[in-house]
């Protein structure tokens, strides 16, 4: 059984932070080593080192790591959603719990509940580490290019809750592809497998779909190739002017997933109803 | 069609003994706790149940026999609602298996792999499947461990637990609240002689004080021979044999049993007889024998003139073992 202290619900509350606020360090870290490589080299042939200078500005890096945090999160609810049935059938709970009355439907509801609950739960820690990290080597303030604000903080704020929340409805609906997954699947491992699989071909052929990607909730989960908000975040905080999402973009991002992850509970609620415990 | 067992217009009334009464007529209704009827499963091409028949009455111990692979594990899921039949029916308590939920609480099952949540103690895991079962009345959590002698064990961790104790674990949780109908499948598992004592005492309690109904599904047929009242034995997905324990251990007419030196030599010269029908050699060097009727005085007589050396001469009774192989060598 998986609660959030267990060590599978402990790994989700985990390792994302640590991935956010890794990858602001390291990236910092490299940023850093970066440009001094520039410097020493001009210095070396009698010149400055050409270029703009990084920004000290803390909200890209922090961007960038709550990205990569929601990534990591969203492949470890996908793990969790595919474990749930399959592997509860193959440890011997499910028959357990059914046993003693529990409805096939309301086992599937739970399931679905408690993968909102670690989305809820490892969403904070995931900003919190990020901004934390990024506070370390960068200060945080507003967007600007010579000398003029293009964006102020209380915007990146704003941006950012959009970002989150619309990760937080992606989520969701990965739990639920997840559970809908290991409720046909034989066995967990091949649930897994299959989720990862699945996940991951969508992943890499989205470009290919053009706009019809933007009907699947896969789209809008943080990801290798990133079409998602928190994406266009990260682009909002390095002040580019054609990042965020148009009009219709941003309403699919915000109906497709709980819709689909509505969709994909029935489905599984179906599927474990007709299927042998 | 059902032949009515009272004519109509006769006034029928209970008497003080739970039975029924119109007239001269006496009813006694056996009311079954498990009723299966023409069940059939398949697995893909698998028959693993071909036309399973048998019930399980109120308020006795049967015991549920069979091979691997005979659909003892499989005819317990239909009729608890985890598998669904591919034809006939299972009933629980007069409803069907696919509404098992709605006598759930009246039934308790102890799988033979516990399926433990092994992270969390003795307690919780109780406490869990309490919570599941909606905390009925009854038994509560710490009285179905002490019940089972786990008091002292009960913050430990169930992953921690030695195969006896995980036992005894699942046979707590199976008795939470107050079931009427005990499903154990492989009960005694791990368990140690006094624990194996101590369970089938239980089992043996809880039937005649709480007129609970068990059905056990195990391979220990020298221990729950002695609490059985009835056996169902189930080979290749059909019932081979079923009924009261004791008529289906009775041996034959005349059957003995012969000890007797040269045994071999003594078995063909039984063969040659006129009052011996049938002879086998049993696994202990004895003899059985079905003798004519009347004829063990005669026959006893003769094997002694014909200079064998006998030692015992008695009355044959089966045990369940020598029934299970019977029965089911009879098929090979």
């Amino acid at each position: 059984m998986r609660t959030l202290g267990s060590p599978f619900g402990r790994l989700v509350l985990l390792l994302p932070p640590l991935a956010a606020a890794g990858r602001v360090l390291v990236g910092s870290a490299v940023t850093r080593a970066g440009r001094a490589g520039e410097i020493a080299r001009a210095a070396a042939l009698g010149g400055e080192a050409a270029g703009v200078e990084a920004s000290a500005n803390a909200y890209p890096a922090f961007a960038e790591g709550l990205a990569v945090g929601v990534g990591i999160a969203a492949f470890l609810i996908l793990v969790h959603g595919a474990l749930s049935i399959a592997g509860e059938r193959e440890a011997g709970t499910l028959r357990s719990a059914l046993v003693r009355g529990v409805s096939r439907g309301g086992l599937v509801l739970g399931k679905a509940a408690f993968g909102a609950l670690l989305v809820l739960a490892a969403l904070p820690g995931v900003a919190l580490a990020s901004l934390l990290a990024a506070a370390i080597p960068y200060e945080y303030g507003p967007v600007t290019e010579q000398g003029y604000v293009i964006y102020p903080v209380s915007t990146i704020h704003l941006e950012t809750l959009r970002g989150i929340g619309a990760a937080a409805l992606a989520l969701l609906a990965t739990h639920a592809f997840g559970l809908f997954v290991s409720s046909i699947a034989r066995a967990p491992g091949g649930a897994v497998a299959a989720a990862l699989f699945l996940f991951l071909v969508f992943d890499a052929a989205k470009g290919l779909l053009g706009g019809a990607s933007e009907w699947v909730f896969a789209t809008f989960v943080p990801s290798i190739t990133d079409r998602s908000y928190l994406g266009e975040v990260v682009g909002i905080a390095r002040g580019f002017s054609d990042a965020g999402f148009e009009t219709d973009t941003w309403t699919r991002s915000l109906l497709v997933p709980p819709v689909q992850a509505l969709l994909l509970v029935l489905a599984a609620i179906v599927t474990t109803l007709r299927r042998d415990a | 069609m059902r032949t009515p067992l009272v004519a109509e217009g006769n006034r029928v009334e209970r008497l003080p003994s739970g039975a029924l009464s119109s007239g001269d007529t006496r009813i006694r209704f056996v009311a079954a706790a498990v009723e299966i009827h023409g069940l059939q499963k398949r697995f893909g091409r698998l028959r693993a149940l071909d036309g399973l028949d048998f019930a399980v009455e109120e308020g006795r111990i049967v015991g549920l026999l069979g091979e691997n692979g005979a659909g003892k594990t499989t005819a317990i899921g239909c009729f608890l609602g985890l598998l669904r039949p591919s034809g006939g029916s299972a009933r629980v308590f007069g409803e069907k298996s696919s509404r098992f939920r709605r006598v759930a609480r009246r039934v308790g099952v102890s799988f033979e792999n516990p399926s433990l949540h092994g992270t969390l103690s003795g307690r919780a895991n109780l406490e869990i499947a309490w919570r599941l079962a909606g905390c009925p009345a009854g038994r509560a959590p710490e009285d179905a461990a002490r019940l089972l002698g786990l008091e002292s064990h009960a913050r430990r961790r169930a992953g921690r637990y030695s195969r006896g104790l995980q036992q005894r674990l699942s046979l707590a949780r199976a008795l939470l609240g107050r079931p009427s109908l005990l499903v154990l499948d492989e009960p005694l598992n791990g368990l140690d002689p006094l624990g194996v004592q101590s369970v089938l005492d239980l089992l043996r309690g809880l039937r005649d004080e709480e007129g609970m109904t068990i059905l056990v599904s195990s391979h220990d047929l020298l221990e729950f021979e002695r609490i059985y009242d009835e056996v169902v034995l189930v080979h290749a997905g059909k019932v081979l044999a079923a009924g009261r324990l004791e008529d289906l251990l009775a041996g034959g007419d005349g059957a003995v049993e012969i000890v007797v030196d040269r045994s071999e030599e003594a078995a063909e010269w039984l063969r040659r007889h006129e009052a011996v029908q049938e002879v086998r050699r049993l696994e202990s060097g004895a003899i059985e024998a079905a003798l004519s009727p009347g004829a063990g005085a005669r026959v006893n007589g003769d094997l002694v003139r014909a200079g064998f050396g006998v030692s015992a001469f008695a009355p044959r009774r089966r045990t369940l073992v020598d029934f299970y192989r019977e029965e089911v060598g009879r098929l090979a």
